[in-house]
């Protein structure tokens, strides 16, 4: 360290001897220092740091004897960061930046001998002019009204006084003669102007800087019980080992039950929630007013808040409570895999303490994803069909490949710099793709069909509209993908003639594939019979009997379900960006596997909330790779102009949403896989599968995180790094929550009703 | 029209119900029909074996920790000459601790050190020497498994080669030879130990401890506290030597004989 200070020293002593007159170096420190080494939080050490400004033309000067001494610590005659903007542009002469709110440093004006009162008045005076103008147009933006000048020791009234002070001495010098006149008569002029400066100063700062904590303890409050409720609802979908799935003893207990006493119909877990959920609402409420109207020191502004609060607080509580009576114990994972979810989702709540583990959070989740693989190719070695245990190690490391081959696409985050090179784009500093990223699509059109295709057909599940759908509709549809990106880069590129209407056609080709995807692609979804062929071969002489035989019974529901996910993929694909959309198609890939690995380890969401948490890494993993980071620049608005010539409300933000949570978007359309992929066609409660325990566990995790975000941001609501990491990353973290929660009702729980519906209507039961 | 036999149905050609009746065959207790119940190995009790249970460890703490700046420094040079002693102490430590080989497969009270010869005759036989020193070669084989596996654990892929190649290597050396030594190559004790279905000694023991220290030793690397020990792969290789003697030491005491 001595070493290091010595050579500073050095350097500066010999730049300061090089400088020449016109010159002023100025020396200082971004933060200090903590005795335990910490620089980002708010503390007086870690806050204040040094400041030494030195010009070879003698300029400088002190107002008194004592300032002579440079002092000891940052107490002494401290200056505000903000206060080098006026006094750089007052010494270079230009203007003072427009939303300044800072003064001119006392020693840069008041010349060599430290009397420059005169001077000194002049610098704070068009200081503090500006700050007012500033003031003025900020208060009239935010139509607030001026406070009067009556109000003693308003800006308002300071810079009247200040004014007084002006005119007040510049009459009483205009009447002396020059050699009566002294400088120091200024000083009260000076002095004026300081003191409305500092008064403005501490009224911003209580505006802009102030946290409302009660406030933000309120919203951490409701989260974390939110979180807590959700957890002990999905453990308590957890059935117990030795229930027995049997759709044959089941029918036998209804049959039964039909015959019994009529008894009382117990309701549902999820009816008496709701219930008590609206009545403790109802009560929260009404307690909240109450709050608001007779306990002065809790009333806050928003009237409306403390109701809504209470009634959400008192809500989630009431759940809480009533979910904790018999479920509290299933909390604790008990195998494996419930402990490497909780690992997961822990270890990254934790560290998005840190600004390094939110800022590399795409590596972590590699990292989860091989770790994920790596346990269920240890677990295969337990299975005891060969053939399983080989396709289970195929898949595993298949599914770690893929996460490993899309982790090169890479969009960098500035503060990832030097240690990551961006691969999204041609360059790091263009926001098109390079020519044979186009390729990337074709590629995509070509193989993606192909691939499902390969996990349909194991099952003979690749039946009914799925070879026209995937094989035809879908791979046209991924065809005209590839088309727009090549018409888009010819017509950025002016590859072609100007005169052709390059992005006419570029924009009627991608409404063509939405339309194929969303619309078409919805409405196949809800009239299509399930993924079978039904072929019946009638008596013969050797076999007496009619005999049936339906293909693609393994996999009916899973199958089925399929064409909604590559419905979405499709538009997804469009809207990513070629490298996005070669990533996206690498996810699919990579979720058919992880449906293979659950299957093969019998990892149903039924016993373990393994498979959604996985799927909820692979959706945020994959909200990285297609080029997208947790900061506000990295939101590819131009994916607006994808379909549309102009912004259109509501099609374009929802275009811009679709491209930054593709991932997300897709791994919770895919939720349901993890209990349809070849399940039982006779499977009973697939809804409530699907809700309680598969959707429930993947909610769960991005719940956790957005709760772990949320009050990390508010802890560290200080630091160097909160509007650069920690509060982008709790904005990204609740628009997330909100996607995943949005979209897994209104598609994934949708999708699935339909789906069930057209399966049962084929075998004619209903689940 | 619905059709309404299932019993028709569940005769397609499908494996609906398959995943179901596994996990039936996997929970009814202990008979698995693949995986062998390997035993824990019981180590040799001679004076100079108890001697080298202790010393060694000591040893292998001792070459890691006496250059640890090395290491810090250029951490490829350290890798590499530190690779052939720790072979060197493996071989060592097989050759005086852990039983002949084939003797794992043999009841504890066996205590006449007989080889399993028709166990696994393709292990070098009685011969503990030409064992060991085969053991050590396999281990060596196995570092191009690890290389792949840290790459896709997010290790660099073209950069770094030979720091992730010798990181594997140590994690080799140092997990798999006494493994080797006492299993050879016999198939299903290696799937056993896969599957983590091995009981805990202090073979199996080291090897879980090296591998959960590896993935324990990438926490530090993203943090920005800028410290020449976070370079690749220092904290890896902490990560194997700290997780494979402690889980050699609790392996082979505390735990000894459990299973997961």
């Amino acid at each position: 360290m001595a070493k290091k200070l010595r050579q500073m020293d050095g350097f500066i002593r010999d730049l300061a001897g090089r400088i020449d007159e016109k010159t002023v170096l100025i020396v200082m420190g971004d933060h200090g220092m903590d005795e335990k080494g910490d620089h980002g939080g708010e503390s007086d050490d870690e806050v204040e740091a040094a400041l030494w400004m030195y010009s070879p033309k003698p300029v400088f000067g002190r107002t008194k004897q004592e300032y002579n001494v440079p002092p000891g610590t940052a107490k002494e005659r401290p200056v505000n960061q903000i206060d080098l903007v006026p006094t750089l542009a007052l010494l270079m002469g230009i203007p003072i930046p427009y939303n300044n709110l800072g003064r001119p440093i006392e020693e840069a004006f008041a010349g060599v001998d430290g009397n420059g009162w005169d001077n000194l008045a002049a610098a704070e005076w068009t200081t503090a002019a500006g700050i007012k103008r500033y003031q003025a147009s900020y208060l009239a933006a935010r139509g607030m009204t001026t406070a009067s000048t009556e109000e003693p020791g308003s800006p308002a009234d300071l810079w009247a006084k200040a004014e007084e002070a002006l005119l007040s001495v510049s009459q009483q010098q205009a009447k002396l003669k020059p050699k009566q006149r002294s400088k120091s008569d200024w000083e009260p002029v000076y002095s004026a102007f300081q003191t409305y400066q500092e008064e403005t100063l501490r009224r911003c700062k209580s505006l802009w800087a102030r946290f409302d904590l009660q406030s933000m303890g309120q919203g951490l409050l409701i989260m974390a019980f939110g979180v807590i409720s959700l957890l002990l609802y999905v453990a308590g979908g957890q059935k117990e080992e030795d229930v027995i799935d049997d759709p044959e003893l089941d029918a036998a207990e209804k049959i039964l039950e039909a015959q019994g006493a009529q008894g009382e119909e117990k309701p549902s877990q999820e009816r008496q929630l709701v219930r008590i959920g609206l009545l403790s609402a109802s009560i929260g409420g009404v307690v909240g007013f109450l709050v608001q109207t007779f306990i002065p020191p809790l009333r806050v502004e928003a009237a409306w808040r403390h109701p809504v609060a209470f009634a959400a607080l008192f809500s989630v509580l009431s759940v809480t409570v009533t979910l904790s009576k018999n479920t509290l114990s299933k909390l604790l994972p008990r195998t494996v895999w419930g402990w490497l979810a909780v690992i997961f989702t822990l270890s990254q709540s934790i560290g998005f303490a840190s600004n390094s583990y939110t800022i590399w959070e795409d590596t972590m989740l590699l990292f989860f994803q091989a770790t994920f693989g790596l346990a269920t190719t240890l677990h295969s070695f337990t299975l005891p069909s060969l053939a399983d245990r080989y396709l289970s190690i195929y898949h595993s490391i298949l599914f770690v490949l893929l996460g490993r081959v899309a982790s090169f696409s890479k969009l960098c985050r500035e503060e990832q710099m030097p240690y990551c090179e961006s691969t999204y784009y041609a360059s790091s500093t263009s926001s098109t793709s390079s020519i044979w990223q186009l390729a990337i699509p074709f590629m995509v059109f070509l193989a993606l069909p192909s691939l499902i295709k390969a996990y349909l057909t194991p099952t003979r599940s690749y039946e009914g509209l799925a070879p026209t759908w995937i094989g035809y509709v879908f791979r046209t549809g991924l065809f005209l993908s590839a088309t727009y990106w090549v018409l888009d880069a010819a017509d950025n590129n002016q590859w072609l003639p100007a005169e052709l209407p390059l992005k006419n056609i570029s924009v009627y080709t991608a409404q063509l594939v939405l339309g194929l995807a969303f619309v078409a692609g919805t409405t196949a979804f809800l009239w299509t019979p399930p993924c079978l062929h039904i072929i019946t071969q009638s008596a013969t002489a050797s076999n007496r009997a009619a005999q049936i035989t339906v293909l693609g019974y393994g996999n009916a529901h899973g199958a089925r379900y399929l064409l909604l996910v590559v419905n979405i993929l499709g538009g997804a694909i469009l809207v990513s960006k070629p490298v996005g959309g070669g990533a996206l198609a690498v996810m699919m890939w990579q979720i058919m596997s992880l449906l293979e690995i659950l299957d093969l380890n019998n990892l149903t969401p039924d016993t373990t909330v393994i498979g959604g948490v996985v799927l909820a890494v692979l959706g945020q993993f994959y909200f990285f790779k297609t080029g997208h980071q947790a900061t506000l620049s990295s939101i590819q608005w131009d994916s607006a102009f994808i379909p549309l010539f102009t912004i259109r409300y509501p099609w374009s933000p929802l275009v811009v949403m679709l491209n930054t949570f593709a991932g997300q978007i897709i791994a919770v359309v895919s939720v349901p896989l993890l209990v349809l992929w070849k399940s039982d066609p006779r499977k009973k409660g697939i809804l409530e599968s699907v809700s309680k325990r598969a959707l429930g566990g993947f909610v769960a995790y991005y719940a956790t995180e957005a709760l772990a975000t949320m009050a990390w941001a508010g802890h560290l609501r200080r630091h160097l790094m909160l509007y650069r990491v920690f509060g982008p990353r709790f904005m990204t973290a609740a628009i997330v929550l909100l996607v995943v929660d949005m979209m897994g009702i209104l598609v994934s729980l949708t999708g699935v009703r339909v789906n069930t519906i057209a399966v049962s209507e084929v075998f004619g039961w209903m689940s | 029209m619905p059709l309404v036999d299932p019993v028709t149905m569940s005769s397609s050609l499908t494996k609906t119900v398959k995943p179901t009746q596994a996990s039936e065959v996997k929970d009814g207790k202990d008979s698995s029909p693949v995986v062998v119940r390997l035993r824990p190995v019981e180590l040799q009790q001679t004076p100079a074996s108890q001697a080298a249970r202790r010393a060694i460890p000591v040893l292998i703490a001792a070459v890691y920790l006496v250059r640890f700046s090395a290491l810090v420094a250029d951490p490829v040079a350290w890798m590499k000459t530190t690779l052939p002693q720790i072979a060197i102490l493996q071989v060592a430590y097989v050759l005086l601790c852990l039983p002949t080989p084939g003797a794992a497969q043999k009841p504890a009270a066996n205590r006449k050190l007989r080889p399993g010869e028709k166990k696994k005759p393709e292990a070098g036989g009685s011969n503990p020497y030409v064992t060991a020193i085969l053991s050590l070669l396999l281990s060596i084989f196995v570092t191009p498994f690890f290389y792949i596996a840290m790459v896709l654990f997010g290790a660099p892929f073209l950069s770094h080669v030979s720091h992730t190649m010798l990181c594997a290597a140590h994690l080799s050396i140092l997990t798999l030879t006494p493994l080797f030594y006492v299993h050879g190559v016999d198939s299903s004790a290696w799937v056993a130990v896969a599957g983590f279905q091995a009981p805990l000694d202090e073979t199996f023991g080291g090897l879980v401890g090296g591998v959960v220290g590896a993935w324990l030793g990438a926490v530090p690397i993203p943090l920005d506290w800028d410290r020449e020990w976070q370079q690749w792969p220092v904290t890896i290789l902490c990560g194997i030597y700290g997780g494979y003697l402690l889980g050699k030491v609790v392996g082979g005491t505390l735990l000894h004989g459990k299973r997961f």
